[in-house]
């Protein structure tokens, strides 16, 4: 079985008959996507780092309480938010984003564009800034924000808005 | 200033730039080696701990202490009454809930200082102290070893039971909870099942009973679901 062809919910259901192969395809699938968002989110590189080793190992030791069918990439972004939570470190450090950016340039972009943008995104309320990242950048749908949240799906849509019309005053 | 199309998108000033656009921003690689070190620690812990511990006791805080005196543990256990303020069983099923699982007493033990001593109800526990779990139940049953504090319910323990009385242990060592610094006062409680119970499942019927800090509250959600309980409030020390 090639294990690129399942879907996230199906490599989880491996994992949770403690299936590596598929944990290590999961892992492949949604590191980057989960540095992202603890980095835009902490702000601070080493942190992040933490952070992303203890989502991960919390994906692995909650293995057994994820629901089948249940989608997996809301499912992991819950734990880093949680995980970010519990480390309960609040930094308000300005955002390195050159380095940020240095990682991955897209050449298709226009990179000063960016830098401004994760300057204005690191300037959002950590409210905001959590449903931004969650439901404009990663693509959660308004439900799975809330549910992350733990606010309700009109609120998370309030906020996704708001962030953006923050965002649009500093940069046009 | 001219916005590239991601940013003009998250901005909501522009259409959808491509799946592969977006998730080019969204998307940041974490180092390689964070990646390897990531991936090791997880083996690791999976070789160290995952094959001695069932279902989702997985849990940093528990360690397994090789106890020169076990009987002193056992012996004091023996010793420890149900808290008072435990969840009633018995009148809940006076109440009308009929009870179909075999029923369970908690009884704990405590070790401050290197002392091993009685759990005493309302004493206040700091960090270092050690929280020991025994129980008593009249039939086979599954055993569900439940925390709870303001953060939620977490089920930390799962294992099958027979009838009769026995520390709860691992690989012969008693299974043992520290208390860590910026602990909250807890509850813990034993819950018996017939068959095995998802953790997420029995943690979201339990949380849903209100103050789940509380260790009657906590035992009336269990008995609403037909499950019997048993549970003791720790006070921590602020």
């Amino acid at each position: 079985m090639d294990l690129r062809n399942l879907s996230d919910e199906e490599l989880m259901q491996r994992v949770q008959q403690n299936d590596t192969a598929a944990y290590e395809m999961l892992f492949e699938r949604h590191r980057s996507g989960s540095y992202g968002f603890l980095l835009r989110k902490v702000r601070d590189r080493e942190l992040a780092s933490d952070l992303f080793q203890e989502t991960w190992l919390r994906v692995h030791r909650g293995r057994r309480t994820y629901r089948p069918g249940q989608n997996f990439k809301p499912w992991l972004f819950g734990i880093a938010l949680n995980t970010a939570r519990d480390a309960g470190r609040k930094r308000s450090r300005e955002l390195e984003t050159v380095e940020l950016r240095v990682d991955k340039p897209s050449p298709r972009s226009d990179h000063a564009g960016r830098m401004t943008l994760e300057t204005a995104i690191g300037k959002l309320p950590e409210t905001l800034r959590d449903a931004f990242l969650l439901g404009a950048v990663h693509g959660l749908d308004h439900n799975e924000v809330a549910a992350r949240l733990d606010i309700s799906p009109a609120n998370a849509r309030a906020r996704i808005s708001r962030a953006r019309k923050l965002l649009r005053e500093q940069l046009t | 200033m001219k916005l590239d199309p991601t940013t003009a998108y998250l901005l909501d000033l522009g259409p959808h730039p491509g799946d592969e656009a977006l998730r080019a921003f969204a998307d940041i690689e974490p180092p390689q080696e964070l990646c390897e070190a990531t991936l090791a620690a997880v083996f690791d812990e999976e070789t160290i701990v995952e094959d001695a511990v069932p279902e989702a006791a997985n849990n940093r805080r528990w360690y397994k202490f090789v106890v020169a005196g076990l009987g002193a543990v056992a012996t004091v256990l023996l010793v420890v009454h149900a808290s008072p303020e435990t969840g009633d069983v018995s009148s809940m099923k006076a109440r009308g809930l009929d009870h179909s699982t075999p029923s369970v007493a908690l009884k704990m033990a405590t070790r401050q200082d290197g002392k091993l001593d009685r759990f005493h109800t309302g004493q206040r526990y700091g960090p270092g102290d050690v929280l020991y779990f025994r129980y008593q139940t009249d039939g086979d049953a599954w055993m569900h070893l439940v925390h709870a504090d303001h953060h939620g319910v977490q089920v930390i323990d799962q294992r099958k039971v027979q009838a009769g009385e026995a520390d709860l242990s691992l690989d012969g060592s008693p299974l043992a909870w520290t208390l860590e610094k910026g602990d909250q006062s807890c509850v813990f409680a034993l819950i018996t099942s017939n068959e095995p119970i998802d953790p997420e499942l029995l943690q979201q019927a339990l949380a849903g009973s209100g103050k789940i800090e509380d260790a009657d509250t906590l035992c009336m959600a269990a008995a609403r679901a037909g499950l019997h309980c048993d549970g003791v409030r720790v006070e921590v020390k602020r």
